[in-house]
Parts: structure tokens; C-alpha cells; sequence
């Protein structure tokens, strides 16, 4: 697995840079991802729970043979299909879901390629909602997709 | 009507915890009007407005007093984000005469918002 990505934002957003012993306002476009630790995991278990009740939300619809063949996809699941089965399940808190997600990012994401000036509360707000939405369904894909598909297996 | 939010506030890049409500003036050049008799009225430029001012209510602990002599120190290195404004530039005028646990204003002075 995984231990960090880059995540190249459509639309730049202005946040604090320290570079050297100069701060000054740059306009980012790409986000350093860090994978979550063991002492994240008051917010990953939460956001993994939460996902596969929105897979058995999704797969209560279907077939027990269409169920198990979304689970044991062969190519697992990508941004695309997650982020179909965030919003298609039905009575799933999208919402409070991409709250947790944005907590997380607190710990994981950084505006430097050395991951020492993590984002702050101000820079997430500003990532915009197209960019948040593929950022989710981006490290749900890298870091946590495998792992998790194997509890539903 | 939504319950509105008040601002997020990072100085150099790390959020600030506050107490009340922050004042901004965003700064600009100030406009002097000069209406004249029989002729066109003068509009000047007054640039010595032109700098933002924000002013922050900290309660002063001794914690706080430590990071605010580092950013007097930080001179006009310091950047500023509050809730959407942003600016540069911007130096600690003084540091407040307040007791600890008191509310304090700190006042900064800056390049006017981008």
C-alpha cells in the first residue's frame, strides 16, 4: 500500500506557506496525502463504518449474485464507483460523512512536498466542492478501499 | 435564517484560538471630496488609510503571552487569514496592558486584504 499521494486540485486555493523563514499567501494546486496511522483511527474507523453501511445501504437493492459481484470486483472499487455509492445509498449521512473526512484531513494533508505544514481548518473550507468530492473519493480509493473490502468478503 | 459562523483565524499558517468578535478594516485609500462653486468637485487620494487593521481578542494566558512575543518578534513577516480575507505584512503594533485571563486586543497593522 500506499504511504503518500499527490492530489492536484482543479481550482488553486490561497492558504499561509512558510517558505524558509518568509510567510507568505501562495496559491496551491496540489495537496500532499499522507495514509492514516493507528492514532487517526478515531475518525478512520468512523468513516470506514459508515462506508460499508453505505455498500450494504447500496446492495440491499440487488440481487445476493449482483451483491457479491460488486463486492469481489477483481479491479476493487475506484473514485468513481465510491463516490456512486456515497450518494446512491439511500438515507446515507453524505454530509456529516464528508465532515469526518475533512477531520481527517486536519492530520493527513499537507501543502508541502516534505508534509511539514499540514492544511488548517481556513484551506479545507476553501477547497472547492468538486476538488473535495474527488479528494474523498481519491484516498478512500488509495488507502483504504483494499483493507476495508476485505471485511465485506 | 442560518445560524452564522464566526471566522476561522491562522496567523502564519497555524489556526488561533479567540474571544469575542475580531474587527477588520480590509484598507483602502481613503477618498477626500472637495465640492467647489462653479466648478467640478475635486476627489483626492489619501494613501495613508490604505494598510488593513485587525484586531484580535485574545484572553491572555501565559502560553498565549509566549507566541505573541515570537510573532513581535516575526516583525512584519506574519500572515493573516480571516474567515475569506487575507493579509501580508502584517506587524504586531503592541502587545495589550492586560492581567492574565483578562481579554486582550491585539492589534495588527498590514498590507490591505487580497
Amino acid at each position: 500500500m500506499e504511504d503518500k499521494i499527490i492530489f492536484d486540485l482543479q481550482n488553486s486555493i490561497k492558504v499561509q506557506f512558510k517558505n524558509g523563514d518568509k510567510n507568505s499567501f501562495i496559491d496551491l494546486d496540489k495537496i500532499y496525502l499522507s495514509a492514516p496511522s493507528y492514532k487517526d483511527k478515531d475518525k478512520t474507523l468512523l468513516l470506514k463504518k459508515k462506508f460499508i453501511e453505505a455498500i450494504f445501504g447500496m446492495t440491499q437493492a440487488l440481487s445476493k449474485q449482483q451483491a457479491n459481484e460488486q463486492i469481489e470486483n477483481e479491479n476493487g472499487l475506484d473514485a468513481k464507483a465510491i463516490k456512486a455509492i456515497l450518494y446512491a445509498s439511500p438515507n446515507f449521512d453524505i454530509v456529516g460523512y464528508f465532515k469526518s473526512f475533512a477531520n481527517l484531513l486536519l492530520n493527513v494533508a499537507f501543502k508541502d512536498e516534505e508534509m511539514k505544514q499540514p492544511l488548517t481548518t481556513i484551506n479545507i473550507e476553501r477547497i472547492s466542492e468538486e476538488d473535495f468530492e474527488e479528494l474523498l473519493a481519491k484516498y478512500l480509493e488509495v488507502f483504504f478501499i483494499a483493507s476495508w473490502m476485505k471485511t465485506l468478503k | 435564517m442560518a445560524i452564522l459562523k464566526q471566522p476561522d483565524l491562522a496567523i502564519n499558517g497555524l489556526p488561533v484560538a479567540y474571544e469575542g468578535q475580531i474587527k477588520v478594516k480590509p484598507g483602502m485609500p481613503k477618498r477626500n471630496f472637495y465640492p467647489q462653486v462653479n466648478g467640478k468637485m475635486i476627489i483626492t487620494s489619501d494613501v495613508s488609510t490604505n494598510m488593513s487593521i485587525i484586531t484580535i481578542p485574545i484572553r491572555v494566558t501565559e502560553e498565549s503571552r509566549k507566541y505573541f512575543k515570537s510573532i513581535i518578534n516575526n516583525g512584519d513577516n506574519n500572515v493573516i487569514s480571516v474567515g475569506d480575507l487575507n493579509f501580508s505584512g502584517c506587524t504586531l503594533e503592541d502587545e495589550p496592558d492586560v492581567a492574565l485571563l483578562d481579554i486582550g486586543e491585539y492589534v495588527f497593522k498590514g498590507d490591505p486584504a487580497i
